[in-house]
């Protein structure tokens, strides 16, 4: 009995009879009584449709929805703040490399949202000292700083897009800053014994080169260890993925990354080390004071 | 013989034989350039095998030391009849740069370059940083000591930003960094709730190192002919004595507001170009004297977000301070300065700037009718209108930067145009080559006067 009333609810077609139908007795004024009821009626039949989908999701219990958005906090949100000495190795099409060296500083502002970040140089020479700030704003674009200590001269950015290369390497600033999850819509396309593995496409296709981009999440801490992002030809041509990951003060976090780049044939391997959560960091160390004198006692 | 005062300037034989006749220190000249193009030589390469190899990370790590070797070298396009060098820039620069100190309590930064220039014959040490950076509570700091200071929004334009440029660096082709010079000066800077007030102190008058004739021509409105370009300065100005009502005092009252930048500002010193003459009695006529004139500026910037890019407005009043009614035709009138500007990434890497600044001229009745008939052609006008560009391309996982800067003057009918490239062809070395080109239509304006100065030039720097 149940099932057929939750078969007769979840139909489409009939639904949005029902749906219009109520809609033209609320225009008309018809029965206040029965638009109420109707209301109850659908917050009802929302709340069947919805476990069900839950269902869908999987055996843990999770929407596509509950799950991008532990992902993502689990890999950009770990602890209010932290710090981590980050070195990079960019490998181009003939092998030959580049190192880079820096320190980057989080804050929280809100779980999920708002975030800054003070990026320190220590490498290679010509950026040496520089230091790059941005308050990730998701829902507009970011703020951007560069300081440059040879010419002590702090200069704003033009938020530019946000995949662009991050200091030249295969790794975008929506790599290392996290995507909005809410710019694209999840699906939950298999689950394994170790991950759920979405697939995602972008809502505003134009802004983007990738088409969609499948995300494998660690079931157990919903750590992202791998994306692949596909052309509008649908060809693989990028691939990000976790190669190692430790867990610190209780936060699963990477330790060792890896992006590379199918198409153009180079790839860069990241090294976090020094990784340590809730220093107590403050708000005005991401201003622009604490550009022309770096914290030092967070970035040694 | 050259500017500067302030500067440990290790140029030997100019501070012993400056005032000695020329042809008895020749030899001391060549034997003292020689001496330090040979010490120059051991360091640069002692450095760069210590400091490179990774046999001597040991020695890199009890001595961090880090900097760059570089040599760079340019041509004039059209050099003047009259100017004896063909050849702007011929130098090779070793900086060395060491944090002893480094730490949430205080800094010591030191930076020295030694510097071999072919141009002038003479090898010297530049003291370009050395400072104390000291933190004694968590609303107050103190750098005190020879640095490099800049404020102020404007792209190349200056408005508020009255520390000292390097014009000269700048047209010749060396790095941009080398636009700022060095100022022996106390900043203070305190961060209480409501905003933040920075206070610099430059107890000895610090100027501009102006075209003054050494390397670069101008046209010179005393002959009204190219003049310069010989290696020797001909504008040569007198600075203000050294007295304690004689320093640089600048101001800075600043406050952010989500990310929008505000700030005002204040400056008391002197004009840091020798816009003024002096007569002076001599025994037989009167002399000419350039002079810094007296100046005090007030202003404000703003600058944010809009339209998906940055936005920026910066505001200055110039009061020339000697010159109050602007009727004396020897000494720079006053006049409001202002600045707007917009800035956009277009594309992945590809961003364009772009400024309007003007100059109006105050009291311009009575600096029309201060000047005599012969000088009417030079007159300026009453307002300069400058439009800037900036547009930057970086290619090749951003190792190669493509830009070309130009500005252009409607009112005076000229411009400059800086095109560069620039690669990065290992974390370590960089080739950068490029070019200042200079046009006109009359010979007295702003860039018109520097239109036999258009060089290319080209850099290579290793980096440690």
């Amino acid at each position: 009995m149940i099932d057929r009333i939750k078969n007769y609810l979840v139909n489409p077609v009939i639904l949005s009879k029902i749906v219009l139908g109520v809609r033209r007795m609320i225009k008309k004024r018809i029965f206040k009584f029965f638009s109420i009821s109707l209301f109850l009626f659908l917050f009802f039949d929302m709340f069947l449709i919805h476990t069900i989908s839950l269902k869908e999701a999987g055996a843990a219990g999770l929407s596509v929805e509950e799950i991008i958005t532990k992902a993502n906090l689990a890999a950009y949100y770990q602890g209010k703040d932290g710090r981590a000495r980050v070195s990079m190795t960019i490998t181009d099409r003939q092998g030959r490399e580049r190192f880079r060296k820096f320190t980057i500083l989080r804050m929280d502002l809100v779980e999920g949202g708002e975030q800054k970040y003070y990026v320190f140089f220590m490498d290679p020479p010509d950026v040496r000292n520089t230091v790059f700030m941005v308050w990730k704003n998701p829902k507009r674009d970011d703020d951007r700083w560069l300081y440059l200590p040879a010419l002590d001269l702090v200069s704003r950015i033009a938020a530019g897009d946000k995949r662009s290369s991050f200091v030249g390497s295969h790794f975008l600033y929506e790599d290392i800053s996290g995507r909005d999850p809410a710019e694209d819509h999840h699906q939950l396309l298999e689950e394994t014994d170790r991950y759920f593995i979405l697939k995602s496409t972008p809502k505003k296709s134009k802004a983007v080169k990738f088409s969609s981009y499948l995300l494998w999440i660690d079931r157990t801490n919903f750590m992202p260890m791998k994306a692949e992002y596909f052309d509008k030809n649908n060809e693989k041509y990028r691939i990000i993925r976790a190669l190692k990951v430790e867990t610190i003060q209780g936060h699963p976090t990477i330790a060792q990354s890896e992006a590379q780049n199918l198409q153009t044939g180079g790839k860069t391997n990241t090294d976090f080390s020094q990784i340590k959560y809730d220093l107590g960091l403050t708000d005005d160390i991401f201003t622009e004071r604490y550009l022309r004198r770096p914290p030092r006692q967070w970035i040694k | 013989m050259k500017r500067k005062l302030g500067i440990l300037h290790f140029s030997v034989y100019t501070f012993l034989f400056h005032h000695e006749g020329h042809e008895e220190h020749e030899e001391h000249e060549d034997f003292f350039y020689s001496f330090f193009s040979f010490i120059l030589s051991i360091l640069s390469i002692l450095s760069f095998f210590l400091l490179t190899s990774p046999h001597f990370a040991w020695a890199r790590d009890t001595f961090p030391v880090y900097g760059f070797i570089e040599y760079s070298a340019g041509s004039f396009l059209n050099p003047a009849e009259n100017m004896e060098n063909h050849f702007p820039l011929n130098e090779t620069r070793a900086q060395f740069q060491w944090d002893p100190i480094a730490s949430n309590k205080g800094e010591v930064h030191l930076n020295a370059e030694l510097l071999q220039d072919e141009i002038l014959h003479e090898s010297s040490i530049n003291l370009r940083e050395a400072y104390l950076y000291l933190f004694p509570s968590s609303s107050l700091e103190i750098k005190a000591g020879r640095q490099v200071l800049t404020w102020g929004v404007g792209d190349f334009i200056f408005i508020n930003d009255l520390f000292p440029k390097n014009w000269q660096s700048f047209f010749i082709g060396r790095e941009d960094a080398y636009l700022k010079d060095p100022s022996t000066s106390i900043k203070i800077s305190w961060f209480p709730k409501p905003a933040f007030l920075d206070l610099v102190w430059t107890p000895i008058f610090t100027p501009d190192t102006y075209i003054s004739g050494e390397r670069l021509s101008f046209f010179d409105t005393r002959t009204k002919n190219i003049e310069g370009g010989s290696g020797l300065s001909i504008l040569r100005a007198k600075e203000p004595e050294l007295k304690i009502e004689n320093s640089e005092l600048a101001l800075r009252l600043w406050k952010n507001i989500q990310s929008t930048e505000l700030a005002l500002y204040s400056y008391y010193g002197f004009y840091k170009r020798p816009l003024g003459l002096e007569k002076t009695l001599g025994r037989k006529s009167y002399t000419q004297k350039l002079i810094f004139p007296k100046l005090t500026v007030s202003g404000a910037i703003i600058r944010g977000n809009l339209l998906k890019g940055i936005g920026k407005m910066e505001a200055g009043y110039y009061h020339s301070l000697d010159d109050q009614k602007g009727d004396d035709p020897m000494i720079e009138n006053s006049d409001l300065k202002g600045l707007l500007g917009y800035q956009k990434e277009l594309m992945k890497d590809l961003t364009i700037s772009l400024q309007y600044h003007f100059e109006y001229m105050l009291y311009y009745d009575d600096y029309v009718g201060s000047f005599s008939l012969q000088d009417e052609e030079i007159e300026k006008d009453e307002v300069r209108h400058l439009i800037t560009t900036r547009v930057t391309k970086l290619l090749k996982m951003q190792t190669i930067n493509l830009s070309l800067f130009a500005f252009f003057s409607p009112s005076d009918e000229d411009g400059y145009l800086l095109p560069s490239f620039s690669y990065q062809w290992t974390d370590q070395i960089n080739i950068t080559c490029g070019g200042n080109i200079f046009f006109g239509e009359k010979e007295h304006t702003f860039f018109g006067m520097f239109r036999h100065d258009s060089n290319v030039y080209a850099r290579l720097r290793y980096g440690y």
